[in-house]
C-alpha cells in the first residue's frame, strides 16, 4: 500500500464514520420529531371533541330541564340533535385513544352515556310527578357521573401532554447518548488512525532518520524489506547508498593510511642522503672557493646549496606530520625571553623580507617571557613571517608581541590580497595549498597549528579581501620565570 | 446460709407474656404495615400483591386483619387499629360527614350491578317500586344502604316507604331465608349466593356504582408515609400482573371463595375492574352519596370537603397516569 494511501485512508475512514453517524442521528430525529408532532395533533384534535361533548352535555342539560316545563318539540328534537352529535364524537373518540387508560375511560362514557340517553327518554315521556321525580334523579346522578367520567377523559388527555415531554426528554437523551457514542467513536477511531499512521509512516520515518544520524558515527540504515510502500524504497535505496559510502571511505581511509606511511617512510629515507648532500655541497663550496675556482660556477653552487636547503626543509616538514599524526610531536619547554626570539627570528628573515621588499614594522614589549619550546616557537614565527612575505611582496609587514594577564600574544600581520574564501576552510589542513600559490608542501600552517596547541594555546586568523592577513598566536603565560634561567636573550 | 429468693409465680408469667408479645425482630429495612379489609373479591389486588410476594420484595411487612364489613375495617383504621381499610365509598362518606379526618389513598375496584336487593320471590315482588311497604334488611353505613336508596328512588319511593331491618350481611340472610325480612340489600359474594334460579330475586340499579377505596386517617398516613408508598406500589404491581397475566385473578379468587361458582365469579369478574386510581368519577360518586345521604337525614360537618378527602400526591408519585382527578387548575394544566 502506498504511503498516500497509508494517510487518507484513515482520514476517509473517520469520515464516512462521522458521516453515518451523522445521517442516523437526523434519521432518528426526524422520525421521533413526526411522530411526536402526530402525537400532539391527535391530543389537539381529542382535546377539541371533549370540549365538545362537554358543551354539548351542559346544552342537553339545560335543554332537559327546559323541556321538563315547557314539554317544547323544539327542545326535544335539539336534545335528540345533539345526542347525536354526542354518538358521533364519542365514537371518532373510540378511535383515536391517546392512552389505554383514556380508552377505557371512552368506554365507560359510552356505557353511561346510554343509560344517561335512556334517563332522558324517561324523564322526557314521564306521566306523572312520582314518575318524572325518579326519572330526573336517576339522569341527574348519570349526567354527573357522565361529567365526572368526560373530566377524567380531558385529563387523561392533557397527561398526553407529559408523556409527551416524556418522549422528548427521552429523545433527547437518547440524541445526547448518540452524541457521546459519536464522539466516543469518533476519538477512538482518531487514535486508532494516528497509532496506525504513526506505526506505518511516523516511527520508520524515525527509524530512518535516526539511522541517517548515525551514519556519521559508522552505522547504517535498516532495510526495511517487508515494506512495499515509498518509504520501504527509501529505507533500501539509502542503505545501499550508505553501504557504497562506507566502502569508499573505508578505501579513503587505506589511502590516506598508505600515504601517510609512504610519507614517513620517504621522509626518513630522504633524511639521511639529505644531510650527507647538504655537507657535500658546503664542502665542495668551501674547497672551489678556496681553490678559486667558484668564480666561474657560482650562480650553479649557490642554486645546489639553496636547493638542498630547500630539500631538507621539505623532509623537516615531512617529518614533523608524521610526527604530529603519530602522537609524537615533543616539546623541551623552557622560560623563554620572547621579545629576544622574536627579534632574532625577524634578524634572521631579513633577507627574506629584503627578497620581497617587505617594510618590516616591529613592535615588541620587553621583558616578555613564556614557557614554551624555543625551536617550535621559531619554527612557528619563521613560517608566519615566510608565509607574510610570500603572498604580501612589497607591502609592509608587521610583527607584534605583547601581553595580556594571561597571554603572550604574537601576531605577523600583512597587507597583501588577503585569503581566498575558497581557502580558509582548509586553511589549517596538511597538504592545503592555494591554487597557483608559491611552491611547498603546504603543511606550514598545519604544523604551526599543532605546535601552538601541543604548547595549550591557539592560532587565529583575520583576513579580508584586499586588505591583508594578521595571524595571532595566543600562548598561556608561564606562572614563574626564574630570568637567570632564560634560554634565550637579546 | 443466703437462699435465693422464690421465684413468684406472677413474675414467670408475666415475663413469658411480655416475651410472647414482642414480635420477631424486623429484618433490617423491613417496616410493619397494617391493614384492615372485608374478605370480598374486590380485595383482589391485595390478595395478588400477597401471593406474588410484592409486599415482601418492598421489605414491608404487611399484617392483614379481615373486618366482616368495610365499615368496620374503616372504623379500625380511625381507631388507630390498623394503617388503612380496604372500604366502599358509602362507609368514607358518612365517615367525613361526621367529620373525621379521613383520606382516600387509591379507588382498588370499580364494580357495576354487583350490589342490589336480594327479594324473596315468594313476595311477588318485580320492580322496584313494589317494595314499598315490604320488610328489607339493610347493613348501616354501608353500600347497601345506599343501593337500596337509589334503588327506591328509581321506583319513586324513598326509605321512609318501606320497613328498613339492619343487620350484618349474615344475619341478612338467615333472616331471608326464614322469612324474616322480603329482601335484603346485599353485596358479592353474598349477593349472588343467594340469588338465582329458585333462589332470591335480584333488583339492582344501574345508576349505581360501587367502588373500593384505601382509605386511613390522615395523621396516620402522614406518618407512615414510607410503609404506605410501599403498600401502594406493591398494589400497582400486583396491578401490572393482572394486566399482563388475567388468569392470575381466577386463581387467586378461587381458592379464597370456594362457595362461588366459576359462572358467578366469572359474573363477578365482567362486571368489575381493578385497577388503582383516583378520578373525577370518584370525587364525584363522593358527592352524590354525600348529597343522598344528607337527603336521608345525614348530618354534614360544615368543615367537610371532598376535594381534601381524595389524596393523590402518593398515588401520583407513583404511577402519575393513574390521576386523573383534577384538583386545580395548575394541575389540569400539568
Amino acid at each position: 500500500m502506498s504511503l498516500a494511501r497509508k494517510l487518507i485512508g484513515p482520514q476517509l475512514v473517520i469520515l464516512v464514520l462521522i458521516a453515518a453517524l451523522a445521517a442516523v442521528q437526523i434519521l432518528v430525529s426526524r422520525g421521533e420529531s413526526e411522530r411526536l408532532g402526530e402525537t400532539a395533533e391527535r391530543l389537539q384534535r381529542t382535546g377539541l371533541r371533549i370540549q365538545r361533548v362537554a358543551q354539548l352535555f351542559s346544552d342537553t342539560g339545560r335543554d332537559l330541564l327546559s323541556a321538563l316545563v315547557t314539554h317544547s318539540e323544539v327542545l326535544t328534537r335539539r336534545i335528540a340533535r345533539s345526542n347525536e352529535e354526542i354518538d358521533v364524537l364519542l365514537e371518532e373518540l373510540s378511535h383515536a385513544p391517546t392512552s389505554p387508560q383514556g380508552a377505557l375511560l371512552v368506554q365507560d362514557l359510552g356505557r353511561m352515556r346510554g343509560r344517561l340517553v335512556e334517563a332522558q327518554r324517561s324523564v322526557l315521556q314521564s306521566g306523572s310527578p312520582v314518575e318524572g321525580r325518579s326519572a330526573f334523579v336517576r339522569w341527574w346522578f348519570l349526567d354527573q357521573r357522565a361529567n365526572a367520567l368526560l373530566a377524567d377523559l380531558s385529563a387523561d388527555n392533557l397527561r398526553g401532554a407529559d408523556r409527551i415531554l416524556a418522549q422528548v426528554t427521552a429523545s433527547r437523551r437518547r440524541a445526547d447518548l448518540l452524541m457521546l457514542v459519536l464522539t466516543v467513536l469518533g476519538a477512538l477511531t482518531v487514535a486508532g488512525t494516528t497509532v496506525y499512521v504513526f506505526r506505518g509512516v511516523v516511527a520508520p520515518l524515525v527509524r530512518l532518520t535516526a539511522a541517517s544520524e548515525r551514519l556519521g558515527a559508522g552505522g547504517t540504515v535498516e532495510r526495511l524489506e517487508h515494506r512495499t510502500d515509498e518509504l520501504g524504497t527509501l529505507s533500501r535505496v539509502l542503505a545501499t547508498t550508505t553501504e557504497r559510502l562506507v566502502d569508499a571511505n573505508d578505501e579513503l581511509q587505506d589511502a590516506l593510511a598508505l600515504r601517510d606511511r609512504f610519507i614517513s617512510i620517504a621522509a626518513h629515507e630522504l633524511r639521511t642522503p639529505l644531510t650527507s648532500l647538504s655537507l657535500q655541497v658546503s664542502l665542495l663550496r668551501r674547497r672551489l672557493e678556496q681553490t678559486g675556482q667558484l668564480v666561474p660556477i657560482r650562480a650553479t653552487v649557490e642554486a645546489l646549496v639553496r636547493q638542498s636547503k630547500r630539500l631538507d626543509e621539505l623532509v623537516t616538514e615531512l617529518l614533523d606530520v608524521t610526527r604530529i599524526q603519530a602522537g609524537r610531536l615533543e616539546l623541551h619547554t623552557e622560560p623563554v625571553r620572547m621579545d629576544g626570539l622574536v627579534r632574532e627570528v625577524c634578524a634572521r628573515c631579513a633577507p627574506l623580507l629584503e627578497a620581497g621588499e617587505n617594510r618590516l614594522v616591529l613592535e615588541v614589549e620587553e621583558g616578555v617571557v613564556s614557557q614554551v619550546d624555543p625551536s617550535r616557537l621559531d619554527q612557528v614565527l619563521v613560517n608566519l613571517i615566510g608565509n607574510a612575505a610570500r603572498h604580501a611582496r612589497h607591502a609592509p609587514l608587521e610583527v607584534r608581541l605583547w601581553t595580556t594577564e594571561r597571554e603572550t600574544v604574537l601576531q605577523v600581520k600583512d597587507s597583501g590580497p588577503g585569503i581566498p574564501e575558497t581557502v580558509r576552510e582548509r586553511l589549517f589542513q596538511p597538504f592545503a595549498r592555494e591554487p597557483g600559490s608559491t611552491p611547498g608542501l603546504g603543511l606550514g600552517l598545519y604544523i604551526s597549528r599543532e605546535i601552538v596547541e601541543a604548547h595549550h594555546g591557539r592560532i587565529e586568523v583575520e583576513t579580508a579581501r584586499g586588505r591583508g592577513t594578521a595571524f595571532t598566536v595566543h600562548l598561556p603565560r608561564a606562572r614563574e620565570t626564574p630570568t637567570a634561567a632564560l634560554a634565550a636573550t637579546p | 446460709m443466703l437462699t435465693p429468693p422464690p421465684v413468684r409465680p406472677g413474675i414467670l408469667v408475666l415475663s413469658l407474656l411480655l416475651g410472647a408479645s414482642c414480635a420477631a425482630p424486623l429484618p433490617p429495612g423491613e417496616l410493619t404495615f397494617r391493614v384492615g379489609y372485608p374478605d370480598i373479591p374486590s380485595t383482589l389486588l391485595l390478595y395478588v400483591a400477597q401471593d406474588s410476594r410484592f409486599f415482601a420484595a418492598e421489605h414491608l411487612r404487611v399484617e392483614a386483619r379481615v373486618y366482616a364489613t368495610g365499615r368496620e375495617a374503616l372504623a379500625a383504621a380511625l381507631g388507630g387499629e390498623v394503617d388503612a381499610a380496604v372500604v366502599y365509598s358509602t362507609p368514607v362518606v358518612l365517615a367525613a360527614l361526621s367529620g373525621e379526618d379521613v383520606v382516600v389513598l387509591t379507588t382498588l375496584h370499580r364494580a357495576d350491578r354487583l350490589t342490589g336487593v336480594a327479594v324473596d320471590p315468594r313476595t311477588g315482588i318485580q320492580t322496584a317500586a313494589d317494595l314499598r311497604g315490604h320488610r328489607i334488611g339493610i347493613t348501616p353505613g354501608t353500600s347497601s344502604q345506599l343501593a337500596l336508596d337509589v334503588l327506591l328512588a328509581e321506583g319513586g319511593l324513598d326509605s321512609s316507604d318501606v320497613q328498613v331491618v339492619a343487620g350484618q350481611p349474615r344475619d341478612l340472610i338467615t333472616a331471608l331465608e326464614n322469612r324474616q325480612i322480603d329482601a335484603a340489600s346485599l353485596w358479592v359474594p353474598n349477593l349472588l349466593t343467594v340469588t338465582g334460579p329458585g333462589k332470591a330475586r335480584l333488583l339492582v340499579s344501574d345508576v349505581y356504582s360501587e367502588m373500593s377505596m384505601l382509605a386511613g386517617l390522615r395523621p396516620r398516613i402522614e406518618s407512615r408515609r414510607t410503609e404506605t408508598t410501599r403498600f401502594l406500589r406493591s398494589l400497582l404491581r400486583a396491578q401490572a400482573l393482572i394486566g399482563r397475566r388475567p388468569a392470575v385473578v381466577e386463581s387467586v379468587l378461587r381458592p379464597r371463595f370456594p362457595r362461588l361458582s366459576p359462572d358467578e365469579l366469572q359474573t363477578i369478574l365482567s362486571h368489575s375492574r381493578f385497577e388503582l386510581g383516583l378520578s373525577n368519577l370518584l370525587l364525584t360518586s363522593l358527592r352524590q352519596e354525600a348529597a343522598w345521604l344528607e337527603q336521608g337525614g345525614e348530618k354534614r360537618d360544615p368543615r367537610v370537603r371532598f376535594q381534601s378527602v381524595v389524596t393523590p400526591d402518593l398515588l401520583e408519585e407513583l404511577s402519575p397516569e393513574s390521576v386523573t382527578l383534577l384538583t386545580s387548575p395548575e394541575r389540569a394544566l400539568r
